[in-house]
């Protein structure tokens, strides 16, 4: 299944080896939750007027106005945004596997290919979204890139959920098992697109709880990226004993 | 590979007749005829018989659906319509033929990724694009309900736009015998920066001749795809009657 023909070919069969899955994974659950949760603390703690979900928008905890530790927010997405990449390809690798030789047929489903074609390129750009909010996080928002990258972080994570939980739900696949991945994927389909929407128009209505909004639809997306997070390390962790 | 889609249930059975190279030349053919002889004739009748007059650079393209600029505002939706339900059996035909999927040894070797990923998000907005022009017609100028005709018309531009963007990229990275070389980089090209293009100018600022612009750019796309799907399916066509 792993023809290496060219370099692109060498790099993408080296991305999605489950020894990378495992680094990456493990390097982004620390880096992502423990910049954020260390963020938010520092932020509460030592930040000028405090820090709380219901006044603060997510984005504050890259302002240094706000925060004495903005970095840590750039740290947290920068790094989330590259160390997901691999997740993605390897997702998209597994769920719509492309037989090279005659022993991985048969093949999926057509709508398998399709799903994940879609589901790749929008989590892919809610990765690009992720790597552009830390770049030019508020301290260096330079004509509004930072809100841009918001809305296609937040945006392209809610309208990939609906693929990849297409595709979870309806086609077999063994990278979630039954009976969670109908959870996972019927969670995908019906939650974080709506959430989204609301929180889209609380934010554009410039609503009372519209930062609140922000950290509903950031909590909905981790709801369903975690344990599709978890999922693919313990798949990795299979494909790694089945190499021993 | 092309003939050896899965025929086990109903959905595969209805995708392999959409598919076949006879529903290919039959829809092609009469959206040719459908579409462009209606789009001409509208234009042609509003331009000569409405009072007003009809140009380009002065009328937006769902003025020959009102009657307040046309006396023939019907030959516009019928045109939306048709092309919106007649262009649908092409993207599966094309997607099914630029990514086949193996089904048997003899299928290998199997397209680059690349391939599968392009066409299966050019598949999906232009589906969609189908979709929406559809609605254009149904509701059109004189049925402008709740500002519908203009929803759908942002959606069927945007969502064509994006998916001659990606089509055009599947063709130029793929090796498919639906669009031979060099035509599938001329082609290419034009599908990935014309409609887009032309579209940011229309959402920086819109004016009529802009609107019909991004018509012909996405016209420009799509016809010759249109003719080499047709030539392609000529071909199978051909072979299977062998």
């Amino acid at each position: 299944m792993s023809a290496s023909e060219s370099w692109i070919d060498k790099i993408y069969n080296k991305l999605t080896a489950p020894q990378t899955i495992k680094i990456c994974g493990y390097s982004a659950l620390v880096l992502f939750f423990g910049s954020i949760s260390l963020g938010v603390i520092i932020a509460a703690a030592f930040g000028p007027g405090g820090y709380n979900i219901i006044d603060n928008w997510i984005s504050d905890l890259g302002n240094h106005n706000i925060t004495p530790a903005p970095f840590l927010l750039d740290l947290a997405v920068i790094s989330a945004g590259l160390l997901l990449f691999p997740f993605h390809l390897y997702l998209e690798k597994y769920l719509a596997p492309i037989p090279r030789v005659p022993e991985d047929l048969p093949a999926p489903p057509r709508m398998a290919y399709r799903l994940m074609s879609l589901g790749f390129f929008f989590n892919g750009l809610g990765s690009v979204g992720m790597i552009g909010v830390g770049v030019f996080s508020e301290d260096r928002d330079i004509a509004g890139l930072h809100f841009v990258f918001s809305v296609i972080l937040f945006g392209s994570f809610a309208i990939g959920a609906i693929f990849l939980g297409l595709r979870f739900s309806f086609i077999r696949q063994d990278l979630i098992p039954k009976p969670f991945n109908f959870i996972v994927g019927l969670y995908g389909l019906c939650v974080p697109l709506p959430v989204g929407i609301i929180a889209a128009l609380n934010v554009f209505g410039e609503t009372g709880i519209a930062k609140l909004m922000e950290w509903i639809i950031f909590f909905v997306l981790i709801g369903l990226i975690v344990p599709i997070f978890i999922s693919s390390l313990r798949h990795a962790e299979k494909q790694l004993q089945i190499k021993k | 590979m092309d003939k050896k889609e899965s025929t086990e249930n109903w959905i595969a059975r209805a995708y392999n007749k959409l598919t076949a190279p006879q529903t290919i030349k039959i829809c092609g053919y009469a959206v040719m005829a459908f579409y462009i002889g209606l789009l001409l004739i509208g234009v042609l009748i509003a331009a000569t018989l409405h009072p007003g007059g009809y140009t380009v650079w002065d009328n937006w393209i769902s003025d020959l659906g009102s009657i307040e600029h046309t006396p023939a505002p019907y030959l516009y939706d019928i045109a939306c319509a048709a092309a919106g339900i007649l262009s649908m059996p092409f993207i599966f035909y094309q997607e099914k033929h630029i990514a086949p999927i193996p089904r048997s040894p003899e299928d290998l070797p199997a397209p680059h990724r690349m391939t599968y990923r392009g066409i299966g998000l050019a598949f999906f907005f232009t589906l969609l694009g189908n979709f929406f022009y559809i609605f254009v017609g149904i509701f059109s100028g004189d049925r402008n309900y709740y500002d519908l005709h203009n929803i759908f018309s942002y959606l069927t531009f945007g969502f064509y736009a994006f998916g001659t963007l990606f089509f055009g990229f599947t063709l130029i990275v793929a090796r498919q015998k639906l669009v031979p070389r060099p035509w599938n980089y001329i082609i290419g090209s034009i599908g990935m920066v014309a409609p887009f293009t032309v579209a940011i100018l229309n959402v920086i600022d819109s004016t009529p001749l802009r609107e019909w612009a991004l018509l012909w750019a996405i016209m420009g796309f799509v016809i010759p795809v249109v003719l080499f799907t047709l030539r392609h399916a000529g071909k199978l066509e051909q072979e299977g009657s062998k």
